[in-house]
């Protein structure tokens, strides 16, 4: 394959237009079928009552969350004695607010207030998080009790794990992180925020791995699998559009090999969602009109 | 429902004739026929003129809807360009008796007279490999 600067990082991806999602997903062995075989991931929220946010810390949850259920994530972890070192990041894991609400309706996450759980989870704990003085000897043999002592252990006293009945107090309920979101997001309608979330629902339900899609001037970017074998598809708009988007949208995707989604969902504009319970909307089965658009190649 | 040359008074008309003029002459497309729609689906009432002809790179016959990037036609839905589909269907079936297509160009008239082509799928299908 020749050196493509576009693709400068990325030459040991596949660029492979017969993979249809579906099959990769098939040859990987993941199951994307219901996930009621698993307990449900605990999806902490901060900030749960202003501007809540997901942020996911546990490794084993980001990798069960990336390799089993195909969501990706933003990793935000940055070091501060370097902070240009913006392309390899680490946990946490945040996830989009569609991801979050997807996990949750499939019973494959639950949300919790983290701060709460973790304060009672503190005062449950049967161990004690005692400093233990140790003597690290030249040949590496650690002493506890030692007369002199030139370390200092902390325990860790979050051997427990996942505690179910705490999990279940703390718990919060979609429709609460809903109207949370919606509230601190002021410049998103209910009713646009619904019409996205279908539309994320029907691409991730195809298969795709689902990437934000500021990168590319979209609000999505869809993978056929694992961003990191394979190049994406496609650059997703949301919502409505007009004629310089498709011009704008459809020349952009081009040269970048890809081609431009639209999508709109079938929602009646003349219902009224406000009073409608979120749950409710999310239960109507609603298969959205889709369009590819590219450039044409003359002109 | 096929007209050629004679509609000049009606804006719709000049699009379609000033689309076909710039396939013909500049992208060398031949058999270019233009198909009046009868009914409008756009909100400002403007109907949207359907063309069809051969692309000499693909040889085969193309479905081209014309749009102009004034200011009052510039709002485009899913629902308009489903409703493209639709009708090409049924012009379809009346002569040739094949399906809904699987793609349709558009074309849009800049206000400079330049003219560019997109072509838009029916679904979510994979990108083409350059």
């Amino acid at each position: 394959m020749t050196r493509d600067p576009r693709h400068s990082m990325d030459t040991s991806r596949q660029h492979d237009n017969d993979m249809e999602p579906a099959a990769v997903d098939k040859m990987v062995g993941s199951d994307t079928a219901s996930g009621s075989l698993e307990p449900p991931i605990i999806l902490p929220v901060i900030n749960a009552h202003q501007d809540p946010q997901v942020l996911i810390f546990n490794l084993n949850d980001l990798k069960q969350l990336r390799n089993q259920y195909g969501i990706l994530g933003v990793l935000l972890g940055t070091l501060s004695q370097y902070p240009q070192q913006n392309f390899f990041l680490s946990i946490p894991l945040r996830l989009s607010v569609y991801e979050v609400v997807w996990l949750v309706e499939t019973r494959r996450g639950i949300l919790v207030d983290q701060l709460k759980y973790r304060k009672d989870k503190l005062l449950t704990s049967k161990q004690t998080g005692k400093d233990i003085k140790v003597h690290v000897r030249k040949d590496g043999v650690i002493e506890e009790n030692a007369h002199e002592y030139n370390f200092i252990t902390t325990r860790n006293t979050d051997k427990e794990g996942r505690n179910e009945e705490l999990i279940h107090e703390h718990q919060i309920q979609l429709q609460e992180y809903i109207d949370q979101y919606i509230v601190s997001n002021k410049q998103l309608s209910r009713k646009q925020f619904m019409c996205n979330y279908q539309n994320f629902k029907y691409f991730k339900e195809l298969n795709y791995y689902i990437s934000p899609g500021l990168k590319f001037g979209g609000d999505l970017v869809l993978y056929p699998s694992d961003p990191l074998r394979f190049h994406s598809h496609s650059i997703v708009r949301l919502g409505s559009i007009d004629l310089n988007d498709i011009i704008i949208g459809g020349r952009l995707a081009t040269g970048v090999k890809k081609n431009y989604i639209v999508v709109d969902t079938q929602i009646n504009s003349n219902e009224d969602h406000d009073h409608e319970s979120i749950i409710t909307i999310l239960q109507k089965p609603d298969t959205p009109k889709v369009f590819s658009v590219e450039w044409a190649g003359f002109g | 429902m096929s007209d050629n040359d004679n509609n000049t008074h009606t804006n719709s008309s000049s699009l379609a004739n000033q689309v076909k003029l710039n396939l013909i002459h500049y992208n060398l497309w031949t058999d270019v026929k233009i198909y009046e729609t009868l009914s409008s689906s756009s909100s400002s009432g403007i109907v949207s003129p359907i063309l069809s002809g051969i692309s000499p790179t693909t040889k085969e016959t193309e479905w081209v809807v014309c749009k102009s990037l004034d200011k009052s036609d510039a709002q485009l839905s899913t629902q308009e360009i489903e409703s493209w589909f639709v009708q090409i269907e049924k012009i379809n079936v009346k002569w040739h008796a094949y399906q809904r297509p699987k793609k349709i160009i558009i074309a849009i008239v800049n206000d400079d007279s330049t003219v560019v082509y997109y072509n838009i799928h029916d679904g979510l299908v994979k990108p083409r490999q350059n």
